[in-house]
């Protein structure tokens, strides 16, 4: 079990995406104006960096004591009668949701975003066990009808067109809807009401879990999140584990930079604090059952490496937002569950590199995700570690093998570099047209597939070094 | 079960334990000695003076489609009623004023006594929900910062009220504002520390909203489409 | 004062002209300049992609150049953010616990600085205005590279001598902190998608109605500039270096 990469190679899906006008300029629209709410927000609170340094030692201390954390959370849910499942893999985290419906007779799941079963594919284990699982986020709704995953762990639905949303509800709804975004809102709001109403298990993830109570906490904007976990009569919050958080004081914190990085927002509409264990009897509302399930799937592998930052990562989506390359591409290229340059690091760390190669590569190390990061998680320098490893593991193509071995021969010998910098201003000339280079083998042909490439010099710098010196008397 | 909890927590342990950890010189700034628990001061902070709040809260409320309106004790019915009255609802369902001990309880009982006199139709929790136009909550505390009222579960505090009906009024007594998000999760840490654990505790800060078709903000997805706040003087102190 | 040029590769095979420029604007500022001859590449091609051996051993070599003005640590320029940024956030980083380099790297890492870095910060210079009266007509957008502004932190200063020119008008470019897409062999690996983010900066550029575009890193130059050509626009490209010696009543 376990997601595959997709099947359709990545070069392939990144012209796909070039290639669909919607996607190029709603993903630069939605994520341009994330950005710059999110840097006016954080702005607001006088000195972003030294949030963002308080934000980052709290992930670093709560990652490093980990083990600590989630004991420590896993015995206040225990004391406050909700129960914890432990699960090592995909398949271990599918298995106890399983059992919790077969155990409560559930017919009906109701569901709020949540990226980590997504990882899971749970969506498709429990309708294969004959239980309709219906997404309540707008845009995860969107995307189930049709199908489709999400883009963006914030809007999920960004590459969708509003006629497109149209079509899917006005043939749900067996007649045709108009082409408002307010009425398909009403819509969607009429129908899931219904499925809120008569689900008997609600599934959320979680934002954070607090250590000290075993509490869910749960930001989302349309309060999907809040029915998901108190009108069903079984909760189970799934959470990957890298998620706790050891205190509110640690938590005060933390939500003070999440919304902010995520949306612009000081809070998100809805910041839920529920369950760890169920309602109390006489309530009249809320879970009679609570479950967390605790998932590994990948994770412990980053611990003790220095690729552990990865795992301070609050999901807020900022450095999508910030990132040229997503903005380009949109999420469905990167192909995985997480898109952008975290994705682009934590994807093939959690899944291993076959299939999922180019990633780290899908970067032109600009750094604008680390600037974006909440918690200064040093994305391009990961990706260029991942890079590292991918050619200490013999997964980088032979042509840059042997050309990064003769770089190095080149560079380490001035004479040669001298010479071969001679050499290819001759071989060049029946390429050459005043100055420049329109085609040519190799990495030369990809750059002169979109671009002109200036021609190496007749007279390199180095050869000219003697007359300028000569000229001022000071060189060397 | 002991066994898998054993197994994974073996496993985070050892690989903690294992390795290296995250490598030395990335990302310099992130390296500052930044101590957990040190806030650092906030540019938009309210100020420490309790009188300066109402109006933050009002103005911050109102900011992200929510209204907020000040009031003497006496005039919350009147103020209820009125704001019922611009919604032309009449479907009133609300927190059981005797779940809520203190001047809360009372605030909210002379409320729907006032609503019921005007004849709007009021009921407590627990009660049918789904039908219901406009709730009535009282705020646990309520954050200047952002506009944001806490509201937390208990006997007679059913979570629906806030999330099913349409509209939202929540009162808000006096002596509930805190000046931000640390303030307000202080009272809640104290209060669990204490072994007072409430099952839910929600932040609200304004209507339920989604830009999830082509960005285009709309308000009332799946939580009320109107959030109204009451910042209640204390009884006898006027406006 | 004495400064050492670190001339970096691609200015050296593909713009030989800029790095003459350098040597003017230096000159005229006051600097002898020397040129240590055994200089080649800052290893950052390798380094980026993941060849990290490689790269060390370009970065070795580099820094054995540049010795002979260790002892003084005289000052060393480059006409590149990126590459200065390579030297000063990576190598010590490349070379951490090394017995032999760790120590060599970083006092080369504290000699590197990029030029306008370099003649604002070392200089104290922040004025070409009227020193020799030549100026510039021209509109101009200047283009901040990342590894400059984001890796070294250097922002201001460019702007700063840039703005000082008479004649230069320097115009606001939408959305400059963004990349433009070269990002080294990211631009001969995902060329489709460098294609798309140099497409979306020139449409900035075009934007801001500037006819000249101005950098400090020639690997996004080459990457704009040979976008320019291909598409036909008639934007002229030139390096900061260029611009100074120019306004400095230079050669070019």
């Amino acid at each position: 079990m376990g997601r595959r990469p997709p099947a359709e190679p990545f070069h392939a899906r990144v012209e796909r995406s070039l290639r669909d006008t919607f996607l190029r300029v709603a993903v630069p629209a939605a994520t341009r104006r994330f950005h710059l709410t999110r840097r006016h927000a954080l702005a607001e609170l006088g000195e972003p960096l030294r949030w963002r340094q308080l934000a980052r030692a709290i992930r670093a201390h709560t990652i490093a004591n980990l083990d600590r954390y989630l004991a420590q959370a896993a015995d206040a849910v225990e004391a406050r009668g909700g129960r914890v499942h432990w699960a090592l893999d995909a398949a271990a985290a599918v298995e106890a949701v399983l059992s919790i419906a077969r155990a409560a007779g559930v017919r009906r799941v109701v569901k709020s975003k949540s990226m980590v079963t997504e990882e899971l594919e749970l969506n498709r284990w429990l309708e294969a066990e004959g239980i309709e699982v219906v997404e309540t986020d707008l845009g995860e709704y969107i995307i189930q009808l049709d199908g489709d995953s999400p883009s963006h762990i914030i809007a999920p639905a960004v590459h969708k067109t509003r006629e497109q949303v149209r079509q899917l509800f006005s043939r749900l709804a067996g007649q045709e809807l108009p082409d408002d975004a307010q009425a398909l809102t009403d819509f969607a709001r009429r129908r899931l009401r219904e499925k809120f109403l008569s689900a008997d298990m609600g599934i959320s993830g979680a934002n954070f879990v607090v250590a000290e109570t075993g509490h869910v906490v749960l930001v989302t904007n349309e309060g999907n999140g809040r029915m998901v976990t108190s009108l069903p009569r079984v909760h189970v919050a799934v959470m990957g584990m890298e998620r706790v958080v050891p205190t509110w004081e640690d938590l005060a914190v933390l939500l003070e930079v999440l919304p902010r990085s995520a949306t612009g927002q000081k809070l998100s509409v809805y910041t839920s604090i529920t369950g760890g264990g169920p309602a109390p009897a006489g309530e009249g509302d809320g879970p009679q059952e609570f479950h967390l399930v605790i998932v590994d799937n990948g994770r412990s592998r980053l611990l003790g490496t220095r690729y552990q930052e990865g795992l301070h990562c609050i999901r807020c989506g900022a450095c999508l937002n910030a990132c040229p390359v997503y903005r380009e591409i949109g999420g469905h290229a990167y192909g995985g569950v997480y898109s952008g340059p975290i994705g682009a690091v934590i994807t093939p760390l959690l899944e291993g590199f076959d299939g999922w190669e180019e990633l780290p590569h899908a970067s032109s190390l600009c750094g604008a995700c680390h600037e974006a990061c909440p918690v200064l998680i040093p994305l391009h320098d990961l990706l260029v570690d991942l890079r590292s490893d991918e050619a200490d593991q013999e997964r980088a193509g032979r042509w840059e093998v042997l050309a990064f071995r003769a770089y190095r021969w080149l560079c380490e010998r001035p004479w040669a570099y001298r010479w071969a910098a001679r050499a290819a201003a001759a071989l060049q000339r029946p390429l050459e047209e005043a100055g420049w280079l329109r085609g040519g083998p190799g990495p030369l042909k990809a750059w002169t597939e979109g671009r002109d490439f200036p021609a190496v010099a007749a007279r390199t710098f180095r050869d000219r070094w003697r007359d300028l010196a000569a000229g001022e008397g000071d060189g060397q | 079960m002991s066994d898998a909890r054993e197994r994974f927590l073996a496993r985070v342990r050892q690989a903690l334990a294992g390795g290296a950890g995250p490598a030395p010189g990335y990302a310099a700034e992130a390296g500052a000695a930044v101590g957990r628990g040190s806030m650092p001061p906030r540019a938009d902070h309210p100020g420490s003076d309790p009188a300066a709040w109402p109006a933050r809260f009002a103005a911050e409320l109102e900011a992200v489609g929510g209204s907020a309106e000040r009031t003497a004790w006496e005039e919350a019915g009147p103020r209820a009623a009125a704001y019922a009255g611009r919604l032309g609802v009449r479907r009133v369902l609300a927190w059981d004023p005797a779940a809520l001990p203190g001047p809360g309880g009372e605030l909210l009982a002379s409320v729907l006594a006032w609503l019921s006199g005007e004849g709007l139709e009021v009921r407590t929790w627990p009660a049918e929900a789904a039908d219901a136009e406009l709730g009535v909550v009282v705020a646990e505390a309520a954050i200047a910062a952002s506009g944001t009222v806490m509201l937390s579960s208990g006997r007679g505090k059913g979570r629906s009220v806030s999330l099913l009906p349409d509209h939202l009024l929540v009162l808000v007594p006096a002596g509930a504002l805190r000046p931000t998000l640390a303030e307000a999760l202080a009272d809640l840490a104290q209060r669990t520390r204490g072994g007072d654990i409430p099952q839910n505790v929600v932040l609200i800060t304004g209507p339920s909203k989604s830009a999830d078709i082509e960005q285009q903000l709309i308000q009332g997805v799946h939580g009320p489409r109107t959030v109204h706040a009451l910042l209640v003087a204390p009884r006898g102190a006027g406006a | 004062m004495k400064v050492d040029l670190f001339v970096t590769c691609l200015c050296d095979l593909f713009y030989p002209d800029v790095g003459e420029a350098v040597v003017r604007v230096l000159r005229r500022l006051g600097c002898r300049v020397g040129f240590p001859p055994d200089q080649t590449c800052c290893g950052q091609p390798a380094f980026n992609s993941g060849f990290t051996e490689q790269a060390r051993a370009v970065a070795r070599r580099l820094i054995e150049a540049f010795s002979a003005g260790e002892e003084e640590g005289t000052p060393i320029v480059a006409p590149s953010g990126s590459c200065a940024a390579m030297v000063r956030q990576h190598f010590p980083r490349l070379f951490a616990g090394d017995p032999r380099w760790e120590e060599r790297a970083l006092r080369f890492a504290g000699r590197v600085t990029e030029l306008s870095e370099f003649i604002v910060g070392r200089l104290g210079v922040d004025d070409l205005g009227g020193r020799f009266g030549a100026g510039l007509e021209a509109v101009a957008a200047y283009h901040r590279s990342c590894h400059m502004s984001r890796g070294l932190g250097v922002v201001e200063e460019p702007l700063r001598l840039l703005r000082s020119i008479r004649g230069l008008e320097v115009v606001d470019l939408p959305d400059a902190e963004d990349c433009c897409g070269f990002g080294g062999t990211f631009a001969v690996k995902m060329p489709a998608i460098s294609t798309a983010m140099a497409d979306r900066k020139l449409d900035a550029v075009a934007a801001s109605g500037a006819a000249l575009l101005v950098g400090s890193d020639l690997g996004c130059l080459m990457h704009l500039g040979g976008r320019l050509r291909r598409l036909g626009r008639p934007v002229q490209v030139m390096h900061t270096a260029q611009v100074f010696d120019r306004a400095l009543g230079g050669g070019g």
